[in-house]
C-alpha cells in the first residue's frame, strides 16, 4: 500500500485508538485486554469486535495466559500494524498538508464513527 | 475511502490523546510500587513511634535504609525491562533517589525552619503537604485524587483541631493510607 493511500481498517476511530495505544508502548505491547479497555473507555463487546478485526488484518496478535486461575488475554502491535498505522499517520498528516486528495467533509467517506 | 481534512485532523487528535494516556499509564506502573512500598514504610514508622514512644530517628531510619534499596531495585528492574522492551528512555533509578532524598531534605529543613511546638504539628504539617500534592496533582490527572487530597486534609485537620489523642499517628497513617490507595489506583489504572 502506497504511503499515501488510507487504510480502511485502520482508520475506524476504535480501531485508531487501539492502535495508537498499542503503538505508544515500547515494542507495541503487550498490554492486557482489561487495561486497553479502560484505556479507551469501551465496552468488552465493542472492544472485542474491533479487536478481532484487527487481529484478522494481522494488525495485532493477542495470547491468553493464566494469572492464577484467571485468564488473561494480552495484546501486541504487530510489524505489519505498525507499519500500517504509520503509514496512515502520514496519510492524515499528508492530507492536513493537502499533499494527499481529499474531499469537502460533506463529502467524506472517511470510516470515522 | 477518501478522508476529508477535518477527519483527518480529527482522527489525529484521537492518536495523540490516545498515545497520552498510554504513557500515563507506562509512568502509573511504573512509579505505583513506589508508592505501595513507601505508604507502607510511613505508616508501620509512625504506629512503632507511637508505640515505642518516641525513637523517631532511629525508626525512620530502621525503615528508610531498606525503603530505598527496595525502591532503587525496582528502579533498576523497571529500567531493564524497559531496554529489553526497546525502550531507549535512561534508567529511573537514580531519579527515584533523588526525589525521595530531596523530600527528605525539604521536609527536614521546613521542620528546622518552622520549628513546630510538637512531633504532632510537624506530623500534620507534612502530611498536609502531601494532601495538597495530591490535590495539585489531581487537578491535571483526574478527580478522584483531588478527593483524597481533600478527605486527607480534612482528617488531619479535624484531629487536629479537635485535639485527637495521637494525632501524629493518626496524621502518618492516614498519609501512609493514602499513598498506598494511590499504589494500588494506579497499579490498576
Amino acid at each position: 500500500m502506497s504511503a499515501l493511500a488510507p487504510d480502511e481498517v485502520v482508520h475506524q476511530s476504535m480501531r485508531l485508538r487501539i492502535l495508537a495505544t498499542l503503538h505508544a508502548l515500547p515494542h507495541g505491547g503487550p498490554l492486557e485486554f482489561v487495561e486497553l479497555k479502560a484505556l479507551l473507555s469501551a465496552t468488552d463487546g465493542n472492544l472485542g469486535t474491533h479487536l478481532s478485526t484487527l487481529e484478522k488484518a494481522g494488525y495485532v496478535a493477542s495470547g491468553k495466559d493464566f494469572v492464577g486461575r484467571k485468564p488473561r488475554t494480552q495484546l501486541t502491535l504487530t510489524p505489519a500494524g505498525r507499519r500500517a498505522f504509520e503509514e496512515h499517520v502520514a496519510y492524515l498528516r499528508s492530507v492536513i498538508a493537502g499533499a494527499a486528495p481529499g474531499q469537502p467533509p460533506a463529502q467524506s467517506q472517511g470510516a470515522r464513527s | 475511502m477518501v478522508v476529508s481534512k477535518q477527519d483527518a485532523a480529527s482522527a489525529l487528535s484521537e492518536i495523540h490523546s490516545a498515545g497520552d494516556r498510554a504513557a500515563r499509564l507506562l509512568h502509573y506502573r511504573d512509579f505505583a510500587p513506589h508508592a505501595l512500598i513507601w505508604g507502607t514504610i510511613w505508616i508501620v514508622a509512625n504506629v512503632a513511634i507511637d508505640l515505642l514512644g518516641g525513637h523517631g530517628t532511629a525508626v525512620w531510619l530502621s525503615l528508610i535504609v531498606p525503603g530505598s534499596v527496595a525502591s532503587s531495585w525496582i528502579g533498576a528492574r523497571t529500567g531493564r525491562k524497559h531496554r529489553e522492551a526497546g525502550d531507549t528512555r535512561p534508567s529511573q533509578t537514580w531519579r527515584w533517589l533523588a526525589m525521595f532524598l530531596a523530600l527528605l531534605v525539604y521536609f527536614n529543613l521546613a521542620i528546622v525552619v518552622l520549628a513546630p511546638a510538637t512531633p504532632a504539628q510537624a506530623g500534620a504539617y507534612i502530611a498536609l503537604s502531601f494532601a495538597a500534592a495530591y490535590v495539585f496533582a489531581g487537578i491535571w490527572l483526574g478527580w478522584k485524587i483531588v478527593a483524597m487530597g481533600l478527605a486527607m486534609a480534612a482528617l488531619i485537620l479535624g484531629g487536629y483541631f479537635s485535639g485527637a489523642p495521637h494525632l501524629q499517628v493518626l496524621s502518618g497513617s492516614v498519609a501512609g493510607v493514602a499513598m498506598v490507595i494511590c499504589g494500588l489506583w494506579m497499579r490498576r489504572a
